[in-house]
């Protein structure tokens, strides 16, 4: 896969924005391309038709558990791993949806079912990279084109 | 009260869309799917007045799901709304060629959802 093609920044960030704003009910700083140190969960969704390849989304776990809490109305602590993984997976869905049709509206694009990323497809250096719940990037995003 | 089958692949979602229509305040008895061939078999059952499906699920994709009860005379009174997270044009019309009531796009409010259903159930405010 490659990085010919980019997905211009003001995009994904407007789309990640809307969706955590939306879904989570929280702010979201865009810190560009960074490095996410803490324990990630990692999911991927793939697309197809004019252009293809796949939306990756790296979501520490801290992250993905307080998601979990706000998406489905959990007390602190409460959220399973499985729900944890279940509901960065429907992020991916989400927000390779909202940004691939924000970038080309006009593009008939399909999707896969979301799916996790092995450990050897994580991605800790992230193009674009988000903070939701402090100052350190504990959210990226990488989009990749074959 | 007002049968509705949501229909989602993902069960957090599914939870999400559930907890939403409750936030709506209508009277509705909410029913759920995890695809489309599962959502048939309940749809015969309970005759929904309103269908809210994602499209891209296992099985049997919310796509073929319009089709099918477009095509079904015993579910000739049930609407069909679509919840995607695919905005692009051109899969929203095709959606509305298809037989869907109404399309939104995730993320959705509950605000977004009560609007769709009361427009394509004809409840009047």
């Amino acid at each position: 896969m490659s990085h010919l093609l980019n997905v211009p920044e003001n995009v994904v960030q407007s789309a990640i924005g809307q969706i955590f704003q939306t879904m989570y009910f929280s702010e979201t700083a865009y810190r560009g391309s960074a490095r996410i140190e803490a324990a990630m969960l990692g999911t991927a969704v793939s697309f197809s038709g004019e252009v293809v390849g796949e939306f990756r989304v790296a979501v520490s776990a801290s992250l993905a558990g307080r998601m979990a809490e706000d998406f489905l109305a959990l007390e602190p602590g409460e959220a399973s791993p499985e729900q944890m993984e279940a509901i960065v997976m429907e992020f991916a869905n989400v927000a390779c949806g909202a940004t691939m049709s924000a970038w080309r509206p006009e593009a008939n694009l399909h999707y896969s079912v979301p799916g996790p990323l092995s450990r050897e497809g994580h991605v800790s250096e992230c193009p674009y990279c988000f903070s939701v719940s402090g100052d350190s990037p504990d959210m990226g995003i990488d989009i990749r084109f074959e | 009260m007002k049968r509705v089958l949501v229909v989602d692949d993902s069960p957090v979602m599914r939870h999400y869309v559930a907890r939403a229509l409750k936030m709506t305040g209508m009277n509705l008895a909410i029913h759920e799917a995890e695809n489309g061939r599962v959502a048939m078999e309940k749809a015969f059952q309970i005759l929904p007045d309103v269908i809210i499906t994602d499209l891209n699920m296992p099985e049997m994709s919310g796509q073929e799901l319009v089709a099918r009860v477009h095509a079904a005379a015993e579910l000739s009174a049930t609407r069909v709304l679509v919840l995607s997270a695919d905005r692009s044009d051109g899969r929203v019309g095709e959606m509305t060629r298809a037989g869907a009531d109404d399309y939104l796009t995730k993320p959705v409010t509950p605000e977004a959802l009560k609007n769709s259903l009361m427009r394509i159930l004809e409840v009047r405010p």
